[in-house]
């Protein structure tokens, strides 16, 4: 199993796209994160200026503080980004496999269908870990170098963690029952995106419906970690997401082996 | 030929389902569009289902049947195992707070008074709001915290635009406001929190427990502080942390009636100006001996009111000294040490909960010097300044913000700014709790540091309701604190810009060595 994790990460960053995905994630954060520093320093000072009354006399609106002129949009906004590179690298994971053929010789091996899935599942998961590290170092630099303390950004991070496994998870699924890389991919932002949010739904459907489809969709989960409140149930979720896709592609390489 | 059949239903299924859902998000309504794409959708994903499970069993022979339903059942063994972690997990998972200012961790009080209610008959938190206001979110949130404390406390959110009769009822003014029900179905008692923190709903749940109420008498008349007085100076905010804790504040005019009423639970009696009579002072002085009184008292340095004999008689003695601290800097124009900032805590009731980092604040104050008066009395300190702190004994003569001279003999000690005392007189047993400030309780201070939580956990202690005993919410700072842009600049520079570049770097060189091998 060891040997297939190693084969795929080599595959992994022996191809421009992982580098293409870091690269991206890391800028667009770096110069969001700065932005928005940026604009909530001119609002604080706006607002703190002499002629409303300085720091002292709470002339400062509650709405302008780091959490909600800051992490919050940035989560945001970094949440729905990782929405297209992700795919970008899960789709070739089984997809690249049945198109070359090669997976016939990987089902044929000695190891298990699960063993196959968990090597592929932790080095695509490793990933997501590396990118969001690797986004996470700018922002990190910034709340440091502010005097702020990073337990609020850490929780952020996790959250988009989490999220990052969650869609590869539906990524690795996609992937596995196609065999062309772009079904794989479309596929994929098209699952997530309807998975994503079904508050808009709510106006329309009866109460408890709705607390279904909440506890089903991606965000709500995901958006706790912006609050700063780290829950264990938010935690499950996407851990409980990728063991239940873990579990579908297994089914799947059963199936070829049996079906061919 | 029929795999792709239904590979490619199956992703035609896809797409039409979603250009449905998409249309149906954007335009909120059905249409013939939508409607179709979702019908369409759904029958060709349906179809390619089918067409999967009938190829898969052609393709599949008797021997391989078994496998692959034990494939599947484990599949779904796996699936069902996943979703009930989850539901275990969201049911009784646990949060953990990783805000700056520990936004979502509920007060020890606050969990106190949900669980009191939540025994008894249940309490609901129902946030009325309109869509779109960004206030909601921390609300909500609050609101499930506080209810994750009792397994009979709820929480649930409504629309204000579709609660007229609500709106009406408990006179809802604006969103983002919380009512607060106690009792089966919602109950009858309720209170409306229209700037919903967790210190303004702890007061409100507060206000909803056992109506029964200890009744406090204030001395007035010579000087004292007052609770009706609304300035930075007066006590008012103290009188309404007394009620909502379940007292009835009533005067007790020493000069005119001595003695305290039978129906006191305890006296307060804070920084007389004047001395107060010598028969007000023998009512006090019998209340304790004879009745087993309760007595919460407030000293200030350079006032003789004629209670600090009272108090030195029972083990509580107080030389008219001010507390100078070196460790407190200089606070609000005060000479430096004047007002200190205290830390350390005896192992006393009075000073449960409060520790190295839940600090207090007084406002130039005298100490106690604590002894026994008869073997079987229990005298002690409660809150004590640095060990660094000294005694200057002239505070009438210090003017303004006249920095005291340390004498020679100046000898630095742990000196007692609150010390407490339980005596058994007459066959009853009496309380005392000291402070050698009055400022420290004032509206200016009240809600400084813990200043709140020591002066209500002392009268608790006093009037023996060691159960109410608590830290109560505080209302966390927003995280309005500026990051220099500079700073943040030059970060994205050393670092924000540079480590994609380095990512690019290496991307090339691996794919350029990739194409020359």
């Amino acid at each position: 199993m060891l040997a297939l994790m190693r084969k795929e990460a080599t595959v992994l960053f022996a191809s421009p796209v992982a580098y293409f995905v870091l690269t991206m994630v890391a800028l667009i954060t770096s110069i969001s994160f700065f932005e928005h520093l940026r604009l909530y320093n001119h609002q604080l000072f706006l607002f703190a200026s002499s002629s409303m009354g300085g720091f002292e006399t709470d002339t400062i609106p509650d709405y302008i503080n780091l959490r909600d002129t800051v992490f919050l949009p940035v989560m945001e906004q970094l949440g729905l980004l990782i929405l297209l590179p992700i795919p970008l690298v899960t789709m070739r994971v089984f997809a690249e496999e049945r198109s070359l053929g090669t997976d016939e010789l990987l089902l044929t091996s000695r190891l298990s269908a699960g063993q196959i899935v968990v090597a592929k599942f932790a080095v695509t998961f490793a990933f997501i870990a590396l990118m969001m590290t690797v986004s996470f170092v700018y922002p990190a630099t910034a709340v440091i170098s502010g005097g702020l303390g990073l337990q609020h950004l850490l929780a952020v991070y996790l959250g988009l963690v989490m999220l990052g496994i969650g869609i590869a998870s539906i990524g690795l699924v996609c992937s596995a029952f196609t065999g062309s890389q772009i079904i794989a991919a479309v596929s994929t932002v098209g699952i997530t995106f309807l998975l994503y949010d079904f508050s808009w739904t709510f106006e329309f459907i009866g109460e408890e419906t709705a607390g279904v489809l909440d506890a089903l969709s991606l965000h709500p989960h995901f958006g706790r970690f912006s609050e700063g409140l780290v829950g264990a149930a938010n935690v499950t979720y996407f851990l409980c997401l990728a063991v239940i896709s873990g579990a579908v592609v297994r089914f799947s390489l059963d199936l070829r082996r049996v079906g061919g | 030929m029929a795999t792709k059949a239904t590979a490619g239903m199956g992703t035609l299924g896809v797409i039409a389902l979603a250009f449905g859902l998409a249309s149906f998000q954007v335009l909120g309504e059905w249409n013939a569009f939508n409607v179709g794409n979702l019908v369409l959708g759904a029958g060709l994903a349906a179809l390619g289902t089918v067409n999967a499970f009938r190829r898969l069993a052609r393709r599949t022979t008797h021997a391989d049947r078994g496998p692959t339903i034990e494939a599947g059942l484990t599949t779904l063994a796996i699936v069902w195992g996943a979703v009930l972690v989850q539901l275990a997990v969201a049911h009784w998972g646990p949060r953990f707070d990783w805000t700056f200012e520990q936004r979502f961790a509920i007060a020890p009080a606050t969990a106190s008074v949900v669980k009191q209610l939540g025994d008894d008959e249940g309490v609901r938190l129902s946030l009325y709001g309109m869509q779109g206001d960004p206030r909601l979110r921390a609300t909500r949130l609050l609101l499930e915290q506080i209810a994750n404390e009792h397994p009979n406390a709820y929480s649930d959110e409504r629309d204000l635009d579709l609660s007229p009769e609500d709106e009406d009822r408990y006179g809802i003014g604006s969103s983002n406001s919380v009512v607060v029900r106690h009792g089966a179905d919602g109950g009858d008692r309720w209170r409306l929190v229209e700037r919903p923190t967790e210190g303004a709903l702890f007061e409100a749940l507060a206000q909803l427990r056992d109506p029964v109420r200890r009744v406090l008498y204030v001395a007035a008349g010579t000087g004292e502080g007052d609770l009706e007085q609304t300035d930075d100076a007066g006590f008012s905010g103290l009188r309404a942390a007394l009620e909502t804790e379940g007292y009835e504040v009533r005067p007790y005019p020493s000069a005119v009636h001595p003695d305290v009423p039978g129906d006191a639970s305890g006296l307060l009696v804070i920084a007389p100006e004047r001395r107060m009579t010598d028969e007000a002072l023998a009512g006090v002085r019998r209340y304790l001996d004879e009745r087993g009184g309760r007595l919460v008292a407030f000293l200030e340095p350079g006032r003789a009111s004629g209670l600090e004999d009272i108090l030195a008689d029972f083990g509580l003695a107080s030389p008219d000294a001010l507390v100078v601290d070196p460790v407190t800097g200089a606070i609000e124009g005060d000479s430096p040490g004047t007002s200190p900032i205290v830390n350390a805590y005896a192992d006393h009731p009075v000073a449960s909960g409060l520790n190295r980092n839940r600090m207090t604040f007084f406002r130039r104050a005298r100490a106690f010097l604590p002894r026994k008066p008869r073997p079987d009395d229990r005298v002690g300190g409660a809150v004590y300044a640095s060990g660094e702190s000294w005694l200057y004994d002239a505070p009438a003569k210090l003017r303004g913000n006249e920095t005291p001279a340390r004498p020679a003999d100046a000898r630095s000690d742990y000196h007692a700014l609150v010390a407490a005392g339980q005596y058994e007189r007459g066959g009853h047993m009496a309380r005392i709790v000291a402070f050698g400030d009055s400022s420290f309780a004032s509206n200016r201070y009240l809600r400084a540091l813990f200043n709140l939580d020591l002066v209500m956990n002392a009268v608790h202690w006093a009037v023996e309701r060691e159960a109410e005993i608590s830290i109560r919410p505080k209302s966390g700072g927003l995280l309005q604190f500026p990051v220099p842009v500079q700073t943040a600049l030059n970060a994205l520079y050393g670092v924000g810009l540079l480590l994609p570049e380095l990512i690019v770097m290496v991307g090339a060189w691996v794919w350029l060595r990739r194409r020359s091998a």
